[in-house]
């Protein structure tokens, strides 16, 4: 609370009674700032699950992590303020957090199984054994019968045998604990030291006999065979893509077949990697690895295929890129590719072929070589109609069968089959239909040209890289440019406001991170060389241009909707957390359920110990002396309890038998606040009471309010509201001194839907600014401060606050549309005296000042 | 024919009006005036506003007719309805007549601020979510409701409205 402690000075009796008072005081404090936080926490979470914002897991995590500590921190003071038998809640605490951690993609233990697996034995089903990429392979052939080179997986058991059998878990974990994530050297070394120690270990001879037995599986000519190994990482392409992150080997002999097996292991401790999962905050020990070994395939051509244009999906349309070669080219972004849009018929809608001055082959040593293309194919189409025509309805029967668009890679060998290497869940993006652009016949254009890999604009300063080694300069909020999009951008994504780059199109692997993480990114764009560094530049991703200076509303009007129907997108993790932690099931503290028992979610445990601390603060002293000064209770002829405790005062200047009068109240700003109150008066339906109970079956309307309270003295009073189910908190000193003075205000939630409950975040903070106030607010949480004000103004602005208090009860019910809540805007300001602002009924209002 | 449900049917509660029964009818009015129900692409204003208590538990239905009930002037509505009707037989009655417009408009206002919890309707019906599509209409027709709120583990959820059933049976007919 901002102006914690201010009420201390001065306002204290000496009495030794009051002592215990203001400890229970101190401890009842405490609590209530703690939950104030985690009522902000929460309405951030519920914020940014509108979808308007970006974040990641760490956000998820880290924000969970703090209003963990602040529940944990009020059933602390909860159990200090009442006593043991409160410790329950901490045991409620932790089955909710169990069952949150278990959203998480979590210590899963490795399910045993053999060393190596053949693909037409497995599907998806086996994705937890083999990695997501492996269990494809296996569904496109034992389901849909699709052409998969053939190939098996070397498990996630193996992946356990190799650990163990070299002690490698705790000597790698400790490195990756020391790591700092924010410096790119720091990764670089300890990728260092981890690929050291895992080359340095030996794979267990009966797995590397497995390897080998089902290698010779594959071919009767197993001397000239050559393989591919491809990492499929547990995990890997559901929450995450990991695209590109981890190594990979082709055109490996038999004989290297282990000790490649070992590199990929190694590579998945590449910098960006560790990055990568550290910066979702994932453990190493989250992640086992499964291995893919495929026969390798000697390719004409190779690429990607996108069951749907990711940057357009209602276009409708496969996109399809491609290039001479192995497609390695393609997906680390050395090459612009052919890019060939196809009917879902398989008919060519448009062509365009790039300029393919270099191919990758297979080396006759092993390994791969990048080679000239001969002059006469450098121009010509890398497929031909009839290949493409196929592509075309793999796409469309994958997308059918997963029943979601995507991201497959292919292969055509030397004979002109088409072959597939892996599918994957394709991230789309809509963007907003009909919003306005700005007017941008003024703005100057520094370059034009390219492919959206990820729709949206951003602006920055512009700053050059052109390898991993100018990463670790890369300011905060920058336009980064780069001549391609190699692997390393990875570990700055979520510090650039826009990527350009010279070569590359929408398929590599950057461009598949650059999209979960938002940024505005265009790919070969011609002169992007040519951004002047150091300047600030806007960067249109959607139109494909680059502005010189500023322009705010272009970012704004470029803002994408999202896709957010990906089943295991951030968004889905993030909501699945929000069910644990957010609904209020927990609701009026009379009715029969409202037990420990019943709470589901950390609001509910916040809400149950806040209702109790209330308890034990306000009505249920301990001993007699206690009892007689503590379960003070205001008398009014409003249908609420409120409990008061002086904390100036000795038991017999408190009022007789307990009650205290309106008048009586002896505290400035209490008689304000209250006067507010009165004279708006409580809401009545007036009718008779008894045609409601007729309207529900088993249900009369009890007046509904609860148990609020207030500590008080002459100058100080904080006051806790509970009018249905919104909750406000009201703080104010009201002295002679203008400099001590001030008015807080915090409020949040309510019973009706978000939206609602933020629009009437979003009037109150209006009404408030009006009345002076400082407002911040977060969802539905709002938090309002004005201080400096002589005593007669903070009377009047408290009485307006009494009113305003009563006026927006479960106001958030009634306020279905913008126009409505404007409506009501106005109604107040009217009634409460302030100016009258006019508002357009048909625009909504900004939501806060952050 | 795939099943129809009345939770496919039915505008969910986010997006219909709704408010406390301690709301005035000026505020019901503003509701109603305010609110447009936009379902596939076709705009309408809403003709009913639930009502709920404090617990969120709906307590009644507030149609258009019964926030003019709630406006009509007392020396009508204080009259049993054969008298009323009587009133209204005449070609001029020189009540009517004699009553001026400002008098009128002054009463018409103060009865606005009455609260919708005065005219309002009891809940006589209502539809769950995995109530089929017949039963809805047998529902509507039995006992000629407009609108049925749905529920879902004994909440309301939404609504139903006879122009949303008829849509429906529309796609299979024509």
């Amino acid at each position: 609370m901002t102006q914690a402690g201010k009420y201390s000075e001065g306002d204290w009796g000496d009495g030794a009674e009051l002592r215990t008072i203001r400890d229970k005081f101190s401890h009842f404090r405490r609590l209530l700032d703690h939950n104030h936080q985690a009522l902000e926490i929460l309405g951030d979470m519920e914020e940014k699950s509108q979808g308007k914002y970006l974040f990641d897991l760490n956000f998820i995590r880290s924000r969970l992590a703090d209003l963990r500590a602040n529940v944990s921190e009020i059933i602390r003071c909860l159990v200090t303020l009442g006593g043991d038998h409160y410790q329950v809640l901490q045991e409620r605490f932790t089955l909710i957090d169990d069952q949150i951690e278990l959203v998480f993609p979590s210590n899963r233990p490795i399910r045993e199984d053999a060393y190596c697996r053949r693909f037409d034995t497995l599907s998806r089903m086996n994705s937890y054994s083999v990695g997501s990429k492996n269990a494809q392979l296996g569904e496109m052939i034992s389901k849909l019968g699709l052409p998969v080179p053939a190939g098996f997986a070397i498990t996630a058991w193996a992946y356990k045998r190799f650990i163990d059998s070299n002690d490698l878990q705790n000597r790698i974990s400790e490195r990756i604990d020391s790591v700092d994530i924010r410096s790119f050297y720091d990764l670089v070394r300890v990728s260092g030291e981890i690929v050291d120690l895992i080359r340095a270990s030996t794979v267990p001879n009966d797995l590397a006999e497995a390897i080998l037995e089902h290698a010779r599986g594959l071919t009767t000519k197993v001397q000239e065979a050559r393989f591919s190994l491809r990492s499929s990482a547990i995990g890997e392409d559901t929450l995450f893509s990991f695209a590109g992150q981890y190594a990979s080997y082709l055109n490996v002999r038999a004989d290297q077949l282990v000790r490649r097996y070992r590199e990929v292991l190694a590579g998945k401790f590449t910098p960006q990697a560790i990055y990568y999962f550290l910066s979702h905050s994932l453990s190493e020990s989250e992640l086992a690895m499964s291995v893919g070994c495929v026969a390798m395939v000697e390719a004409a051509a190779a690429g990607v295929v996108y069951s749907r244009d990711p940057v357009n999906p209602v276009d409708d349309h496969v996109l399809v890129n491609a290039v001479w070669g192995l497609g390695k080219f393609l997906v680390d972004g050395t090459l612009t590719p052919d890019n060939f849009r196809v009917s879902r018929r398989g008919k060519l809608i448009e062509a365009q072929i790039a300029d393919k001055p270099v191919q990758l082959v297979m080396d006759t040593h092993g390994g791969t070589v990048s080679r000239p293309v001969p002059p006469k194919l450098r121009q010509k189409p890398s497929l031909t109609n009839k290949q493409l025509r196929n592509l075309a309805r793999y796409a469309v029967l994958l997308e059918d069968h997963y029943a979601c668009p995507q991201d497959i890679e292919w292969v055509v060998d030397q004979k002109g089959k088409l072959l597939l290497l892996q599918t994957r869940p394709l991230q789309v993006q809509a963007i907003q239909p009909g919003t306005p652009l700005p007017d941008l016949s003024e703005a100057r254009v520094l370059v034009s040209g390219g492919n959206t890999v990820c729709h949206g604009a951003g602006c920055g300063r512009v700053h050059h890289v052109t390898s991993a080694h100018d990463l670790p300069s890369v300011p905060e909020g920058s336009v980064l440019v780069a001549p391609n999009p190699f692997p390393g951008l990875v570990t700055v994504m979520n510090k650039v406001s826009a990527l350009v780059t010279r070569v590359g199109g929408v398929a590599s692997h950057m461009a598949t991170i650059a999209r979960e993480y938002r940024v505005p990114t265009l790919t070969g764009v011609p002169d992007a060389l040519n951004l002047p560094a150091g300047e600030i530049a806007t960067v249109d991703a959607t139109g494909a241009v680059v502005y010189h200076g500023r322009l705010d509303e272009l970012v704004q009007a470029r803002h994408p909707e999202y896709n957010l129907s990906d089943e295991e997108s951030i968004f889905d993790i993030l909501g699945r957390v929000l069910d644990l932690v957010s609904p209020l099931r927990l609701l009026h503290p009379e009715d029969d359920d409202f037990q420990v028992e019943n709470c589901v979610t950390l609001h509910d445990i916040t809400r149950y110990a806040h209702q109790k601390a209330t308890e034990e603060m306000f009505y249920r002293a301990t001993d007699i002396a206690d009892k007689e000064r503590i379960s003070l209770r205001l008398k009014t002829d409003l249908p609420v309890t409120v409990g008061l405790v002086y904390l100036d005062r000795g038991r017999r200047a408190s009022g007789r038998r307990g009650w205290v009068k309106e008048e009586d109240l002896g505290s400035i700003p209490m008689r304000a606040f209250w006067n507010g109150v009165k004279q708006e008066g409580w809401p009545q339906s007036g009718g008779d009471e008894h045609a409601l109970k007729l309207t529900m079956k088993d249900r009369g309307a009890l007046p509904f309010s609860e148990n609020s309270f207030a500590a008080l003295s002459e100058e100080y009073m904080i006051l806790s509201l509970r009018f249905g189910y919104h909750f406000a908190t009201v703080e104010a000193l009201c002295s002679d001194n203008i400099n001590k003075n001030y008015i807080n205000l915090q409020f949040s939630h309510g019973g009706s839907t978000f939206d609602r409950r933020a629009r009437r975040v979003r009037l109150m903070t209006r009404i408030l600014r009006e009345m002076e106030f400082e407002c911040r607010t977060k969802g539905d949480f709002l938090e309002a401060t004005v201080s400096y004000k002589d005593a007669e103004a903070m009377v009047s602005k408290l009485t307006r606050l009494g009113r305003l208090t009563i006026m927006t009860k479960q106001l958030d019910m009634a306020l279905s549309t913008d126009q409505v809540a404007s409506w009501y805007l106005n109604d107040f300001l009217k009634r409460l005296d302030l100016v009258e602002v006019p508002v357009p009924a048909d625009r909504p209002e900004k939501g806060s000042d952050r | 024919m795939k099943m129809t449900r009345a939770g496919d049917l039915m505008i969910p509660l986010e997006k219909y009006p709704h408010m406390p029964h301690w709301f005035t009818l000026r505020q019901a009015i503003v509701e109603m005036e305010n609110s447009v129900l936009e379902i596939d692409g076709r705009k309408s204003l809403p003709r009913v506003v639930l009502v709920f208590d404090e617990k969120y538990q709906l307590v009644g239905l507030l149609r258009r007719r019964d926030i003019l009930r709630g406006l009509e002037p007392e020396f009508l509505t204080d009259k049993p309805l054969d008298y009323r009707k009587k009133l209204f037989d005449v070609k001029v009655d020189p009540n009517l007549s004699e009553i001026s417009f400002d008098k009128i408009l002054e009463g018409v206002r103060r009865r606005a601020d009455r609260p919708v919890s005065d005219v309002m309707i009891p809940v006589a019906g209502t539809a769950d979510y995995d109530d089929h599509i017949v039963k809805v209409v047998y529902e509507m027709n039995a006992n000629k409701f407009s609108l049925l709120p749905v529920l879902k583990d004994g909440r309301v959820v939404g609504v139903v409205r006879t122009v949303d059933v008829f849509r429906e049976f529309a796609k299979l007919v024509i």
